[in-house]
């Protein structure tokens, strides 16, 4: 056991503080855009399409004075996901129009259209890690909580409970870090005292129960935090959502029309891409080489 | 003292009568935590709840702002029962209150938002918010990490914002339920200097604690013992008290090097608390 | 002279190397404790104090630098780990968070059960160290665990590392949040160790508990060495120490306050009786009468 820095692997996005115009921009409007950007990725088909978001991504990177190079190092991690979907996509699906059949045995068949698909399905892959990271660039956590509970706000008024539910939010955020530094350490104490916690070979219950020493005592450790916190919030007179004023507030402004604006003409367009069906205009009609 | 209806004593601000807490642990039998505490504080006291664990010292201290609710008796503050459903609110923010982990009081992900939950909850209006917190991060000495995210304070200055927290409802009377306890020894200056600075402009402090160089700070020593009040006084009389043992506690080592030195030296005052006034006692002893 | 069992040197750490939040948390520490001796080490909160001990029982293993315990080189792929950790017990700080067990008697048996032992020899084990640690085998054994006091649960960690059979006896802040009486106990089970012969180093803020059991203070800043040396030494220096915001225990200032004046009394007194008796012999004057 020779690694016992988790926190390490926890970057659940990092937040890049580097207060372009981007970063200004009222969370909800933040959020909406993301969200207009991943539904348009996932419906969408269309590689051309595609290709232009990427090309809107890396444009909104610059403006948000993200460094290119350390965004797509993001992708890194994918990449082997993208080779092997796109190796299935090219090996053993077929599109019944993709064009002239290049190879075929067994259960693999290669059409020319595959190559197409692949392509198309790597780049929505790309596309959707770049705008979740660029999102998580540029929205600190609280940003996050602010900007949920302001969307759900009008949900409250039907008893919906949106400031209940961003505390949760905040509160998971702020206490994610510590059950982190908490496991590390509960890590090292167990094999301090020769806890070994499982190797791969065991059965699935004896490999649970190894991880007893780590597991209850964490839980525990929730428990007796979660208890600490009540007894404080209590002490401050939290009784839930209603009656609440509010600290930090944001305005919008004239760059969140701005930004909406630009996403609406973005999403537009990719989706005109997809229901054109512009690609066969564009790319040529695969039949052989 | 008048005592009118609703205890309209103008001194005591704090007033515990004949006070019984029971606890009922599931599958267990019930635990007389406090039985039959009396007590009162003055408002601009400084006063240390000193005993050993399971005296009962922290559950008095969770009655002070009426998280618990008494088994029996009453406990008022400013006057109001705690038993009073309606005056809970009003209670909460006169008497704020500093808990042990620095860790666990922390709500929000950035030093002022945290400060401001109090005042957010009471629903003090927007522009009066901002100064409150700008007040309370100012008295802590806490206002240049305002922007700060938690994990990235030291545990004293987690500590200093609890009490920011606390102070930002503008309570009259801070408790502080072992407060030090989890802190180093930095952690712990910071934070006694704050309570000291905070009681010179007229606060009333309780201090729930087992350091007992900590309570010889305090004007008043209440000692509890198995729930009960076994004794109240000056520090001096309480270190100097021969029950201390038995109440599981000892006076700090300085107290303790000071009636000894007094048995040997009856002209030795006996309320020294620093090493600076030893000293001085001494060469005063030396010289004649 | 008794031989070295833990021999550190040059050892350098870096946490969480390679990422943007690496930190630097040890500086070419040198370092050596012998058999049998009870070392301090004593710094400021961050100043590595933590780190060094985990690298004392083999938790990280040096990235730089070289640590020999009990005559093994920690950095030798050969060396089994395991049985570093089994012959040098660490006891962290809070060590009754780390309680999973339901009974008492179980959780102590857990480091023992690891290594091997069962049976007879297991139940003989877990007794011992219960016993060790202040807890009476009998009356706890079946106690469940969630049924204590933060005193004994405090015990119950100790007594789960001690069940171990180390050698040496590592401790992060051993008495840290603990009450009067328990804190008392928790020293008087610490002595009893050392008088058998116990091998310790503990990391703490206390330094009355310091002046009461080590025989040797090493001083930790910024994760360097700073200076170290016998207790009464390292204490002798008190603006030293309080240039790195550390304090010395009252009867040491009171000590030094007065040789200020003149007196001629010993730069450290380790103990009240101790201070008594100087303070005493000064005032009636076998010694030199100060005056004042």
């Amino acid at each position: 056991m020779r690694n016992t820095e988790f926190l390490r692997n926890v970057t659940i996005g990092q937040y890049l503080p580097t207060d372009s115009p981007v970063h200004r921009l009222h969370p909800t409007t933040k959020m909406l855009m993301g969200g207009f950007c991943v539904v348009a990725a996932i419906i969408s088909g269309s590689l051309g399409g595609f290709v232009i978001m990427v090309l809107a991504v890396t444009a909104a990177l610059r403006l948000a004075r993200i460094p290119l190079l350390y965004a797509y190092r993001g992708l890194r991690p994918a990449v082997p996901i993208i080779v092997l979907v796109a190796a299935l996509q090219i090996l053993f699906a077929s599109q019944s129009d993709g064009g002239a059949v290049l190879w075929s045995g067994w259960i693999i068949t290669i059409t020319a259209g595959d190559f197409l698909v692949a392509a198309t399905m790597a780049v929505r892959l790309v596309v959707l890690i770049l705008i979740i990271s660029f999102f998580t660039f540029c929205t600190s956590a609280k940003e996050l909580t602010h900007g949920t509970e302001q969307l759900l706000r009008p949900l409250g008024r039907i008893g919906f409970p949106a400031h209940e539910l961003a505390l949760v939010l905040t509160i998971a955020l702020r206490f994610l870090p510590l059950l982190a530094m908490e496991a590390e350490r509960l890590v090292k104490a167990q094999v301090s005292r020769g806890a070994d916690f499982g190797k791969r070979r065991m059965g699935l219950f004896k490999r649970v129960y190894r991880m007893f020493p780590l597991l209850v005592p964490l839980f525990l450790a929730s428990l007796r935090r979660g208890e600490h916190l009540v007894l404080a919030m209590e002490a401050r007179c939290y009784t839930g959502g209603k009656g609440r004023t509010r600290l930090v507030r944001f305005r919008f402004g004239p760059a969140d029309g701005a930004a909406i604006t630009a996403v609406v003409l973005l999403v537009a367009a990719v989706l005109a891409a997809h229901f054109l069906r512009l690609d066969s205009v564009f790319l040529p009609r695969l039949e052989g080489f | 003292m008048f005592l009118g209806h609703g205890g309209e004593s103008p001194l005591s601000f704090i007033r515990i009568e004949e006070l019984h807490h029971t606890y009922h642990p599931r599958g267990h039998d019930p635990v007389d935590a406090l039985n039959g505490v009396s007590l009162e504080i003055e408002a601009g006291d400084y006063v240390a709840v000193v005993g050993a664990n399971g005296s009962g010292k922290t559950t008095l201290a969770l009655h002070l702002n009426a998280i618990l609710l008494p088994t029996k008796g009453t406990v008022e503050i400013d006057g109001r029962s705690t038993s009073d459903p309606a005056a809970v609110r009003d209670i909460r923010s006169r008497v704020g209150m500093v808990f042990q982990s620095p860790e666990d009081q922390m709500v929000a992900t950035v030093v002022e938002e945290d400060v401001a939950f109090g005042p957010e909850n009471l629903g003090v209006e927007q522009g009066l918010l901002e100064e409150r917190v700008r007040q309370s991060l100012l008295r802590v000495g806490m206002w240049e990490e305002r922007r700060r995210p938690p994990h990235q304070l030291s545990v004293g200055q987690k500590q200093r914002v609890a009490i920011a927290g606390a102070l930002a409802m503008q309570p009259r009377c801070l408790v502080l339920d072992e407060a030090t306890s989890m802190l180093d020894p930095r952690g712990v200056r910071d934070v006694l200097g704050i309570v000291e600075k905070l009681h010179g402009e007229g606060m009333t402090i309780v201090t729930v604690t087992h350091r007992m160089e900590e309570a010889a700070r305090a004007r008043r020593i209440v000692v509890l013992h198995e729930g009960s009040v076994a004794m109240e006084g000056s520090p001096r009389m309480v270190f100097a008290d021969p029950r201390i043992t038995e109440w599981r506690l000892n006076a700090p080592p300085l107290s303790r090097l000071v009636r000894r030195l007094k048995a040997r030296f009856p002209r030795l005052r006996e309320d020294l608390y620093e090493v600076e006034e030893l000293a001085e006692e001494l060469a005063e002893i030396a010289a004649s | 002279m008794s031989r070295p069992v833990i021999e550190i040197q040059d050892l350098s750490h870096v946490y969480m190397a390679g990422t943007p939040q690496a930190k630097t948390s040890l500086r070419e520490v040198n370092l050596t404790v012998e058999e049998g001796a009870v070392l301090a080490l004593i710094g400021p909160t961050g100043s590595g104090k933590s780190t060094l001990l985990q690298h004392m029982n083999g938790l990280y293993t040096p990235q730089s630098g070289s640590v020999i315990v009990l005559g093994r080189d920690l950095a030798d792929r050969v060396t089994d780990l395991r049985r570093i950790r089994r012959e040098v017990g660490l006891v962290f700080q809070n060590p009754e968070h780390q309680i999973f067990e339901r009974y008492v008697g179980d959780e102590v048996a857990f480091g023992p059960r690891t290594a091997g032992l069962s049976g007879g020899e297991l139940t003989r084990r877990v007794r011992w160290a219960m016993e060790l640690a202040g807890l009476d085998f009998s009356l706890f054994k079946d106690r469940p665990t969630f049924a204590l006091s933060g005193g004994e649960r405090r015990k119950v960690g100790l007594a789960g590392v001690i069940a171990l059979k180390p050698r040496i006896l590592l401790l992060d802040e051993p008495t840290s949040g603990l009450d009067p009486q328990t804190h008392e106990e928790l020293l008087c089970r610490m002595e009893s160790l050392r008088g058998q012969g116990m091998t310790m180093v503990m990391a703490t803020h206390d330094m009355d508990d310091v002046a009461r059991l080590a025989d040797r203070i090493v001083v930790l800043d910024g994760g360097r060495v700073v200076f170290g040396g016998t207790s009464r030494e390292v204490f002798a220096r008190r603006e030293a120490l309080g240039a790195h915001g550390l304090e010395v225990p009252v009867t040491v200032a009171l000590m030094q306050r007065l040789r200020e004046r003149g007196w001629d009394v010993p730069r450290a007194a380790l103990s009240v009786e101790e201070a008594e008796e100087a303070v005493a012999a000064a005032l009636t004057g076998s010694r030199r009468r100060p005056t004042g």
